[in-house]
């Protein structure tokens, strides 16, 4: 998983993790803490040092100051040394609760605050008899499941389009996120290879997941449409059972902005709106 | 002890369309930062006593 972006921009915020109940970093409280031990205990080295070498009385020749000052090295070393390492422990275990308070967070955040509320309104599609209203619901549905695909993937400034599958093209249906809305067209003429492959992706039941554009021997098909303002993206087939529904697509103007967390909170999310989305039989 | 709605009122505000999807997220993700921030530093807290009281 990549690490959180900030409150505005999609994924969740690294600002902010680690704050402590009072509102103080955790982190930094606890560093203050250490610096804090360290000084004290240099202090007094150095104090009991300079009452030892002060005992015998301050060195008359150049080559007892010599001495001292080569004592106050020795001493001063293993000091330093342990500090130094003390210090990194310290940021290592900091940066681990941050990461670890960071990971919680997200599994709250799609958990909690995504998956549980769409899988209602899942719910409710089924419910629904009149075709309008449940028409209104699957709309609903798509908007909702675009938004949050947009949110929970790491990309910064990502985009989320849902494509749907309809007499054999792939139109935008609904999406969210930066830019212009989407215009691509997804068809199955021989000259359209790029839509050929989204079709097929849709048919085998299959998801890509692209780094980036510009650096990856990509499949036939993937290749982004000319002057495209994305370099990474997730597709992932939507279906439900044997009925083939569409593509859910998230894309970033920055390369390697998904990892596999985000691949599988799509592929979960697909699963979502495929449940949605499909026909009574 | 805990007792909650399932979903809750903001996630239904969410869904039905009465709330922005950049409001409703903005708030949500601070909701988890802080609450995976008190568990994480509890868990902490107590595998550290755990620690200590093994140590003893």
């Amino acid at each position: 998983m990549a690490s959180m972006p900030p409150v505005a921009g999609p994924g969740p915020n690294p600002g902010a993790a680690g704050v402590g109940v009072l509102g103080e970093p955790v982190g930094r409280r606890d560093g203050r803490r250490l610096r804090g031990y360290l000084l004290a205990e240099a202090g007094a080295v150095a104090l009991g040092y300079g009452a030892a070498v002060l005992r015998d009385g301050a060195p008359a020749t150049g080559g007892g100051w010599a001495l001292v000052a080569a004592g106050a090295v020795a001493v001063a070393v293993p000091l330093w040394v342990k500090s130094r390492r003390e210090l990194r422990q310290e940021a290592e275990a900091r940066s681990a609760e941050t990461l670890a308070i960071e990971t919680d967070a997200r599994l709250r955040l799609i958990v909690g605050d995504v998956v549980t509320p769409i899988a209602e309104v899942v719910g409710k599609v089924h419910q629904t008899s009149g075709k309008g209203e449940r028409e209104s619901l699957r709309g609903q549905l798509k908007q909702l499941v675009v938004e949050a695909v947009a949110n929970l993937c790491d990309g910064e400034r990502a985009r989320a389009v849902y494509f749907q599958l309809e007499r054999g093209e792939m139109r935008a249906a609904a999406w969210f996120g930066r830019g212009d809305p989407p215009t691509t067209v997804f068809t199955d003429d021989p000259g359209d290879r790029r839509g050929q492959e989204a079709l097929l992706l849709v048919r085998f039941h299959d998801y890509l997941l692209v780094d980036d554009v510009r650096a990856e021997e990509l499949p036939r098909g993937a290749e982004p449409r000319p002057g495209a303002s994305y370099r990474s993206f997730i597709s992932v087939s939507v279906f439900c059972g044997e009925q083939n529904l569409g593509m859910l697509s998230v894309d970033a103007p920055e390369p390697h902005a998904f990892d596999e967390t985000d691949l599988n909170v799509m592929r979960a999310m697909a699963q979502l709106l495929g449940a949605g989305l499909v026909d009574r039989r | 002890m805990m007792r909650g709605q399932v979903v809750p009122e903001e996630a239904r505000a969410w869904t039905a369309g009465l709330l922005l999807a950049t409001d409703y997220f903005a708030h949500a993700r601070r909701e988890a930062v802080a609450k995976a921030s008190a568990a994480i530093r509890g868990r902490l807290r107590r595998a550290r006593s755990e620690d200590r009281g093994r140590s003893r």
